[in-house]
């Protein structure tokens, strides 16, 4: 299979601390990869690396794609509140240079995918957070990305607003053939819902201390979360982090 | 019913202004010493009726507004463009900081004695004076707007590689609008004290100039009337202000509640 995304001994400074360290990772296309780590351990600072946010200190990076996308847990600080829905999740397209008439045509499709129609007209301090984030997620997968990255998208939401976004996540990472997709998070369940494979960085400086195959079969659904074999790999990702002292 | 009670409201917001007028009548007529220097609100009133009937009150009101708004657009128009320039580029902005801070604590009123030696006793003086007020305000305003711009929006933006001109016509502008905005509200209050005290020193026409010859002539119920006037004036400029801001430039702002000032 081919190989989307690779770094080989990566390593990451800020103001002289080394926040990563000798991170090898190797991500086939098509994969849903998850990367989980105690909060502060550089999971952000490695997607912003792979989207050449960052520039790493030494090591090599290699992306398959110059298309890629960027998902902030943040949609209060990139959404722009002069902006309606419409506009917002049209941002990108309009940044890449399509006319107008162009890039609403195909911004409607988007909306549609994550089931904001209806709404484009509203305003961000109009919507709520699960609503905000879908109109962030709409805006990025508009430019239609090869590779997705995903920094703990839903870690500010209700945990059941989070559990339907993680289903119609999956369910845009089925229709959207070929997207291949790496999601920060600290969350365990959430990891092992979303994942085919599941990467555990350690305390800073992060190393990588663990990858394991889920092997849940797709596509996944609520019921998903009350398999045996998920109870177990959940276990698994929880002995490892606790081995680090991370919980 | 609901016309009726605002209406009932509005006659009671009134109560403490007639209040305060019948008790200053009544004051200024029993008291001999305050019926000269502060003539009963009656006296000022006719005055003010009179000024107004003989139109030399309007041409006061235009000479003044003409220098206010004058100097408010000038000052508007470069200070504006500077200082969102500045705030997108720290780099320019860290060479003219102290500079920037330097003249900014001139008080205003401070350049008239220069603004004489300059030009003269005139309207153009008084213009100045005001553009000076107003410049520093409307720059750091709009310099911070800039600042105030989410670092993360910033970013959002970059990683679908932007043009620099999209960022500052699609972010950097309209980022820093809530604070350009709070600024030009700001900015009619500020004129408005600035131009008239310039208008006591350096020219000859005009509300400032009227209300001090006033005095030079001992034409007290003109001060008064001319008093009464500025407040009417003020409130006004400033309610425009407020619904020029409200009804176009912020809707989104002052519905999320991030309105500035």
């Amino acid at each position: 299979m081919e190989t989307a995304i690779s770094t080989e001994s990566l390593n990451f400074f800020y103001n002289g601390t080394q926040i990563l360290k000798d991170i090898n990772l190797n991500i086939l296309k098509g994969r849903f990869v998850s990367v989980v780590g105690p909060s502060g351990c550089g999971k952000s600072t490695l997607l912003l690396l792979l989207a050449r946010m960052l520039s790493p200190a030494s090591g090599s990076i290699t992306v398959e794609s110059d298309n890629v996308g960027l998902i902030f847990q943040e949609y209060n600080r990139v959404l722009l509140p002069w902006r309606t829905v419409l506009d917002n999740a049209a941002l990108y397209l309009e940044l890449l240079g399509a006319g107008k008439s162009e890039r609403y045509e195909t911004i409607k499709n988007y909306l549609a995918l994550v089931g904001l129609n209806g709404f484009e007209k509203l305003y961000p301090h109009q919507l709520s957070g699960g609503m905000k984030q879908r109109v962030q997620i709409a805006r990025v997968l508009s430019t239609q990305p090869q590779i997705l990255l995903l920094d703990e998208p839903f870690g500010s939401l209700d945990s059941q607003t989070k559990e339907s976004m993680q289903d119609e996540l999956l369910n845009i990472f089925y229709k959207e053939k070929g997207l291949t997709a790496l999601f920060v998070t600290h969350d365990i369940e959430e990891a092992t819902f979303l994942s085919d494979e599941v990467v555990i960085l350690g305390r800073r400086p992060s190393v990588v201390v663990g990858k394991l195959d889920v092997g849940i079969p797709h596509p996944r659904d609520a019921e998903t979360r009350f398999s045996d074999r998920f109870q177990q790999i959940k276990h698994e990702i929880w002995k490892s982090l606790r081995s680090i002292g991370a919980n | 019913m609901n016309l009726r009670k605002s209406l009932s409201d509005g006659l009671k917001s009134l109560i403490p202004i007639i209040a305060l007028l019948v008790i200053w009548e009544i004051t200024s007529r029993t008291i001999r010493v305050m019926s000269i220097f502060v003539p009963p609100p009656s006296v000022d009133l006719l005055a003010l009726y009179h000024g107004i009937v003989s139109l030399e009150y309007f041409v006061l009101i235009w000479e003044t507004l003409q220098r206010m708004f004058t100097a408010y657009f000038l000052a508007a128009a470069i200070a504006i463009p500077i200082g969102l320039f500045l705030g997108w580029n720290l780099r320019a902005y860290k060479v003219f900081e102290p500079l920037i801070e330097a003249l900014r604590v001139i008080p205003s009123v401070a350049w008239i004695a220069p603004a004489i030696i300059f030009f003269g006793l005139s309207g153009t003086s008084v213009v100045f004076v005001t553009f000076y007020a107003l410049f520093w305000l409307f720059l750091v305003f709009s310099l911070y707007g800039v600042l105030s711009i989410d670092k993360l929006a910033l970013l959002s933006f970059k990683t679908v590689r932007a043009k620099k001109r999209d960022i500052f016509t699609k972010l950097i502008v309209p980022g820093s609008m809530v604070n350009v905005a709070a600024a030009l509200r700001q900015g009619i209050a500020v004129a408005f004290i600035v131009t008239i005290s310039g208008e006591m020193l350096l020219s000859v026409d005009g509300l400032g100039y009227f209300l001090l010859e006033s005095e030079r002539i001992f034409a007290y119920s003109s001060i008064y009337a001319t008093l009464i006037l500025l407040s009417i004036l003020g409130y006004s400029l400033t309610k425009i202000a407020i619904l020029v801001e409200e009804r176009f430039t912020l809707k989104w702002a002052i519905e999320s509640g991030i309105r500035i000032g």
